[in-house]
């Protein structure tokens, strides 16, 4: 891992761009700095404005009682008390927990496999083809994945249908109004979990993979299995660390699937999830300075995720360069 | 000096763009009669279903109606301009969106809102009370001296004050609902005539059932458990209410509101031991509504109920009139179709059904709020005036018969024939109390969600009224000591009333 042009390790120039940068004469032509400056302060002004403000104010929110409208009022940490006794917040963490780990197992394994069988396709046009068909469904909006999701749950939906022609009617049943199924209702939603960009990053990363490597592996007598555990995962890892960050915070922030499939997280509690619920006392119950409260709690979580990850969950890529050289 | 051209075009492109007026669009070029060159701030309006564009019941043309008034009510008023935006709806049903848009003073300046919700913010100031003009004449309307007495059902109208006493809405229209069901699909069911009983109604959905059919669907959502408690209740406690009744209504809605419980007096009523594990009438409500719910579909959260009735699949669909412009102009209906009403509950089912037929739960449809908008942008006074407008018979006849899903509620404004069944339901006494609106905030829904897991099998009966009670009592709680619940205010009229309305619940212990 030496950059062969230079003394230093590549690692040392990717850690020091700016070093770089301001060393680099500007180009003929271009813009004055003033011009660049200008136009950078309108994006940097809005993030300020519409990202950084509110986060701000709702870090100092979270400890104050706060009626949408009205005058918050300084409580210190009450709301945070509150949340580690709210029975239904508690309820929340569990259905994460456990729609956390479903999903993590299904939208980090079957893109990989899928992904595999695709770098094992001998003809570059199916392996174009199949990459085409699964980046397709990405222009389906979200939404409207969620709502015909709901469909194929419902009575008339493809689900019942399906089973009745079966002759499994025993099995229909109210998949997202039946307190023992929901969530796993809603956790099935995107079968067969085989997402485009997810499927698209594992294959970067195993199109990648040096055929030196593939080719060693093979003179060295490693069966097919053999190669994707010993090669093809290790070599992934980078690629599979980024799906996790990215998965783990789609799970933790996200509640539109929820809601638009059961709308306040019922029957009950059973599909309430943490950011559902911070919605609903945000705008329903208008405990803003509540919701504010979970909203931090759940930063906090990903901070300490994401920080943890990246502390301990390494890859050789950025080890430091006398250990990989 | 050409590699910065599209800097400095961009750049000009900016400040220009920055410079011109924001969201200008034709709607908002000057009226006619108005001085030149002048910017007019147009009132922004929300009519619900009557907003231009809106296509009722997802059938038909888009309606036009209230763009063709507000254009002849600009030429009444030169310089003045009507602006229609849709508020958006939220799935949750509280107008989220519309509270950033109320905090921010942005919200459009008239809009449609249910009062119950609306009732929960108006200490915020962001409705404008209409008491003061609706004793002022409507000058649309010839002869009238007070705006109020242009109104049909003046009662319905005024059964929308706020808990603080005040009137933030008008009501221009009603809806209500029924048992739409389909005359061939039951004959073939062997069904030949709707149920007169709870009874009746049982058997015929049993064997119903047997054929593998399900006989009944309601409207959105589980509202059908909503509007089945509400409709339960005054069948199961209507021998009391009287006695219950610690606190008439008002004079001005004693002809709608009858033996209404306010939340208040339900709080009360509480304290007391009723709609408790001990109140024998509340056990019975909920034990009927479970059983009812085994004849609806599996998915209650399925949200097209009303194709399962249209498509043929089921029977019968609880649902309100909004239903009616579908029904009236779906060229590809097959089925020949009627309008019933929920069957009286006798002492067959429960002992203590009284008998009396089902009242009903509709009542006010649109109801137009003012908003903190109109006097942030100080077009208070033509706000009133153009809802005035709007509020002609004229006016109103022409939304409702374009919109054909409501019954206006203008006195000289005519109805859509198709309409007529559900002005007869509507005929009927008004429920003794709808459950959920008189609950605020988070205990609506808890109950909501809890009803939701009691009727799909989630609890038991018992680990349900536990559950409303403990529910009840934090609300009771929460809200006692507020100025508007006065309970110490109700204690004499228990005590009159105490020897009777005690037994009620020591009989079950």
């Amino acid at each position: 891992m030496i950059d062969r042009n230079s003394d230093q390790p590549m690692h040392e120039h990717a850690l020091s761009p700016t070093r770089s940068l301001r060393r680099r004469k500007r180009p003929p032509g271009s813009p004055p700095l003033a011009v660049i400056y200008a136009l950078l302060f309108l994006p940097l002004g809005f993030l300020f404005v519409f990202n950084y403000i509110p986060a701000v104010s709702a870090l100092y929110h979270a400890f104050t009682d706060w009626d949408v409208g009205a005058q918050s009022h300084w409580v210190g940490l009450k709301n945070f008390f509150e949340l580690s006794r709210d029975p239904v917040f508690l309820q929340s963490l569990y259905n994460l927990l456990r729609l956390g780990i479903f999903v993590l197992v299904a939208n980090l394994s079957v893109p990989f496999i899928v992904a595999e069988m695709i770098f094992h396709l001998r003809s570059e046009q199916w392996r174009f083809a199949c990459r085409a068909a699964l980046v397709l469904p990405m222009v389906v909006p979200g939404v409207v994945t969620f709502m015909i999701w709901r469909y194929i749950y419902s009575d008339a939906g493809i689900l019942t249908e399906l089973l009745t022609f079966l002759g499994l009617q025993d099995w229909v049943r109210g998949w997202l109004s039946q307190p023992k199924t929901a969530l796993w209702a809603v956790a099935c939603v995107g079968f067969p979990f085989a997402y485009g960009v997810n499927v698209l990053i594992y294959y970067a990363g195993l199109a990648n993979i040096s055929s030196d490597v593939l080719e060693a592996a093979e003179v060295d007598g490693l069966g097919k299995v053999g190669r994707i555990f010993l090669i093809h995962v290790p070599l992934v890892l980078q690629q599979f660390r980024l799906l996790l960050i990215m998965t783990v915070i789609g799970i933790v922030n996200g509640f539109e699937g929820v809601f638009i499939l059961t709308e306040d997280g019922g029957p009950g509690y059973e599909t309430l999830v943490p950011g559902l619920y911070m919605y609903q006392n945000g705008f329903t119950y208008q405990r803003m300075g509540y919701a504010c409260a979970i909203g931090l709690l759940m930063l906090l979580f990903l901070l300490c995720f994401t920080l943890t990850l990246n502390r301990y969950f390494l890859t050789e890529k950025y080890q430091p360069a006398r250990e990989t050289v | 000096m050409l590699t910065r051209l599209p800097i400095i075009l961009l750049i000009s492109n900016l400040i220009l763009s920055g410079c011109g007026e924001s969201g200008k669009s034709e709607n908002s070029k000057p009226a006619p009669g108005s001085a030149p060159g002048s910017t007019i701030r147009p009132i922004k309006v929300d009519l619900n279903v009557y907003t231009p564009g809106t296509i009722p019941s997802g059938i038909g043309k888009p309606v036009e109606q209230a763009d063709h008034l507000a254009h002849e009510w600009e030429e009444l008023h030169p310089g003045k301009k009507i602006l229609y935006q849709q508020v958006v709806s939220t799935g949750g049903g509280e107008g989220e969106w519309l509270k950033t848009q109320l905090i921010g003073g942005i919200a459009p300046e008239i809009i449609h809102q249910n009062a119950e919700i609306a009732w929960q913010d108006v200490d915020k100031g962001w409705y404008i009370p209409l008491d003061e003009y609706m004793e002022k004449p409507n000058p649309y309307i010839p002869g009238n001296q007070r705006w109020i007495e242009s109104f049909k059902n003046q009662d319905l109208v005024n059964a929308k004050k706020a808990p603080d006493g005040k009137l933030y809405c008008i009501s221009i229209d009603i809806v209500e609902t029924g048992l739409y069901y389909n005359k061939d699909m039951l004959r073939s069911l062997g069904v030949d005539s709707m149920p007169r009983t709870w009874t009746e109604m049982e058997t015929q959905f049993k064997k119903i059932r047997e054929q593998g059919v399900t006989p009944m669907t309601t409207a959105i959502m589980g509202l059908g458990s909503d509007w089945g408690q509400d409709i339960l209740f005054e069948m199961i406690y209507h021998d009391i209410l009287p006695d219950m009744d610690l606190v008439p209504s008002s004079a001005d809605s004693v002809g709608y509101l009858g033996h209404y419980l306010e939340p208040r007096e339900a709080g009360y009523l509480f304290t007391k031991g009723f709609f408790t594990r001990r109140d024998p009438r509340w056990r019975e409500m909920n034990r009927i509504l479970y059983e009812w719910r085994q004849h609806w579909p599996m998915e209650l959260k399925n949200s097209d109920t009303a194709r399962l009735f249209l498509t043929g699949r089921i029977p019968i669909l609880w649902d309100s009139s909004f239903l009616i412009r579908r029904l009236a102009t779906d060229p590809y209906l097959n089925f020949e179709w009627g309008v019933a009403y929920i069957p009286t509950l006798t002492t067959e089912t429960c002992r203590y059904a009284s008998g009396t037929p089902a009242t009903v739960i509709g009542g006010a449809a649109i109801q137009l709020h003012i908003t903190n908008s109109a006097r942030i942008n100080n077009n208070l006074e033509d706000c009133i005036d153009f809802l005035m407008y709007l509020s002609t018979p004229q006016a109103v006849e022409r939304l409702a018969s374009e919109a054909l899903i409501f019954i206006p509620n203008i006195k000289g404004a005519e109805m859509s024939p198709e309409l007529k069944p559900f002005d007869e339901i509507f005929q009927r006494r008004y429920c003794a109390i709808k459950w959920l609106e008189s609950m605020s905030g988070q205990y609506k829904k808890q109950w909501r969600r809890m009803l939701d897991l009691y009727l799909n099998d989630g609890m038991s009966l018992d680990e349900f009224l536990k559950v409303l009670e403990d529910n009840f009592r934090a609300w009771v709680e929460e809200h006692r000591n507020e100025p508007g619940w006065d309970f110490a205010g109700m204690d004499p009229v228990w005590q009159e009333h105490k020897d009777r309305l005690q037994k009620e619940i020591e009989q079950s212990l």
